[in-house]
């Protein structure tokens, strides 16, 4: 028997997105798919329906229906409000493949302009995919507190500003690609890397990443930016078997077994890379793209081509000079010319990357592994000890305790 | 008599189905290839990208240009072909019946005028 809470958490975003249009508002969908939530809860451990999505569609539309129909009897006026909704009630038994877009329409509503990027992300993270405040916190590196205020902020603006529920026109779409592209990015972050209360990774958002990025492409086919996306997806996500062999296992990129990689999915992104790069056109998505297709042209760890890879994160630190890009540039730096290059050009950081790295376990595990690779057993103990202590999940917290155990042996 | 089954399906036709649907599909598409070259009728097989990944090349007097697309404009777009050597139209047509995507789309048959392989059964 599958279980009830995952499901739901599977089949909300859809469940959302198409309730949202068929019922006229963002508010308005997200109070019946509550309610059809809480009884899926009692229902499906018992009888687990065929198609979730479908279900709790269903089951939210039909109370939303009977919210309508009683109030009418007191209130004459709310006939208007059935009456703009009926047209579009209809359609929804089918589940036409047509309504996924409703996806599609939920993300652009959420990526208004009107609201700022960050919130635009926030936003259709926790209302397009369902993640918890705590998680979009942690995918952005800031206290929950402030994601919350973000959200709050965020759901007002998107309520006064009377954003209608459609796909904008083809002069505004443009614009709104970008909110999007990150969107989808964050969408397959959470998927292709290990959430706090969970301890293993979620294929499925990054399908559904995929999914949105390749509707973005097909949308957007002269757009090397959006191309770049969907190859850098593709080409992670072709990784994923290897990296999931085992549940609370992580397999690093160096321990995994490149057959496992799909093959398929990697000539995918190979071809819309280089067809993306033939434009000129160069952007933050290509060159992550391009860094993933250098990882899958590899046949062997060793063979990686590490200069290439660490020349590519220098140019995306010029797009996006994040503390992250620039913790990546320092890796491949360092496989490139030595641990010693990479641990050197990691103390250099600017100090305002080094502000928001030091609150972040993945530096103080890439200061670990260097100094473990020099030889400073001590060093790297602490700065293993660290990272375990920086809160990160539980796979990468056993894998990090396992480390500390190999180190204090020696 | 040398046929091309060219497959024709709109833009996004399959998206919904599930990983275990996408698979059968595929499976469908195994077995009929098994099929084809157990009756020896079997040239080739090619699945092409989606409309979006296209580059078109043109020569209009001595200007050479290279452009993106066609993309998919119109309501169906080519996503493959198979290259079937048959005795006659309705063999190919029974072939083409039993194809997952003329669920979807359309199948086109269509003689070949002239096909050379250095491997298949055409070579010289």
């Amino acid at each position: 028997m599958r279980d009830a809470g995952e499901a739901i958490r599977a089949a909300y975003p859809q469940a959302l997105a198409t309730l949202t249009r068929v019922l006229g508002s963002l508010d308005a969908g997200s109070d019946a798919l509550h309610v059809a939530v809480e009884r899926a809860l009692a229902r499906w451990p018992k009888e687990f329906p065929n198609n979730p999505v479908a279900w709790l569609v269903h089951t939210a539309r039909n109370h939303a229906i009977d919210q309508v129909r009683r109030q009418v009897v007191h209130d004459r006026f709310a006939a208007v409000a059935v009456n703009a909704a009926r047209p579009e009630v209809d359609a929804i038994d089918a589940l036409a493949p047509e309504l996924r877009d409703d996806m599609l329409r939920l993300i652009f509503t959420c990526c208004h302009p009107r609201l700022s990027p960050d919130s635009q992300v926030a936003l259709t993270l926790r209302t397009v995919v369902g993640l918890s405040v705590d998680e979009i916190a942690r995918a952005y590196l800031v206290p929950p507190k402030s994601m919350e205020r973000r959200l709050t902020r965020a759901r007002i603006a998107l309520r006064e500003a009377e954003i209608p529920y459609e796909v904008p026109t083809a002069e505004a779409l443009p614009a709104r690609v970008a909110a999007a592209c990150a969107v989808i990015v964050s969408l397959f972050d959470q998927g292709y890397t290990y959430p706090v209360d969970c301890p293993y990774l979620r294929p499925e958002l990054c399908a559904l990443a995929i999914r949105l990025a390749r509707l973005l492409a097909r949308m957007f086919p002269q757009d090397a930016e959006v191309a770049g996306l969907l190859a850098l997806l593709l080409l992670q996500h072709a990784r994923m078997a290897a990296r999931t062999v085992s549940e609370r296992t992580f397999v690093s990129l160096e321990d995994q077994d490149r057959s496992l990689w799909d093959q398929a999915m990697i000539l995918e992104g190979r071809a819309l890379m280089q067809r993306a790069l033939r434009r000129g056109d160069l952007g933050p998505y290509q060159l992550q793209g391009a860094i993933a297709a250098t990882h899958c042209a590899a046949a062997t760890f060793e063979q990686t081509a590490w200069d290439e890879i660490a020349a590519l994160y220098k140019l995306l630190h010029d797009f996006r000079p994040t503390a992250t890009v620039a913790l990546n540039q320092c890796v491949a730096v360092a496989k490139a010319h030595g641990a010693a290059v990479g641990l050197a050009m990691l103390a250099n950081l600017p100090a305002e990357h080094q502000r928001r790295l030091e609150g972040h376990h993945r530096y103080f595990a890439v200061r670990g592994h260097l100094l473990e690779e020099l030889g400073q057993v001590q060093s790297a103990r602490d700065a293993f000890a660290k990272a375990a202590a920086l809160g990160p999940g539980p796979v990468e917290r056993e894998f990090l305790e396992a480390k500390l155990r190999t180190l204090g042996a020696q | 008599m040398l046929y091309a089954i060219l497959i024709h399906q709109p833009l996004g036709a399959v998206d919904h189905l599930t990983p275990e649907e996408q698979d059968s599909m595929l499976a469908q598409h195994r077995a009929l290839q098994q099929d084809a070259q157990a009756k020896g009728t079997f040239v080739g097989a090619t699945q092409l990208m989606e409309a979006h990944t296209s580059t078109s090349v043109r020569r209009r007097g001595d200007k050479i240009s290279i452009e993106e697309g066609p993309f998919a404009e119109t309501k169906e777009m080519f996503i493959g072909l198979y290259l079937l050597n048959c005795e006659t139209l309705e063999e190919a047509l029974e072939f083409s019946k039993k194809i997952p995507h003329v669920e979807y789309g359309t199948v086109e048959v269509r003689p070949v005028a002239y096909h050379e392989d250095t491997a298949g059964p055409f070579a010289q």
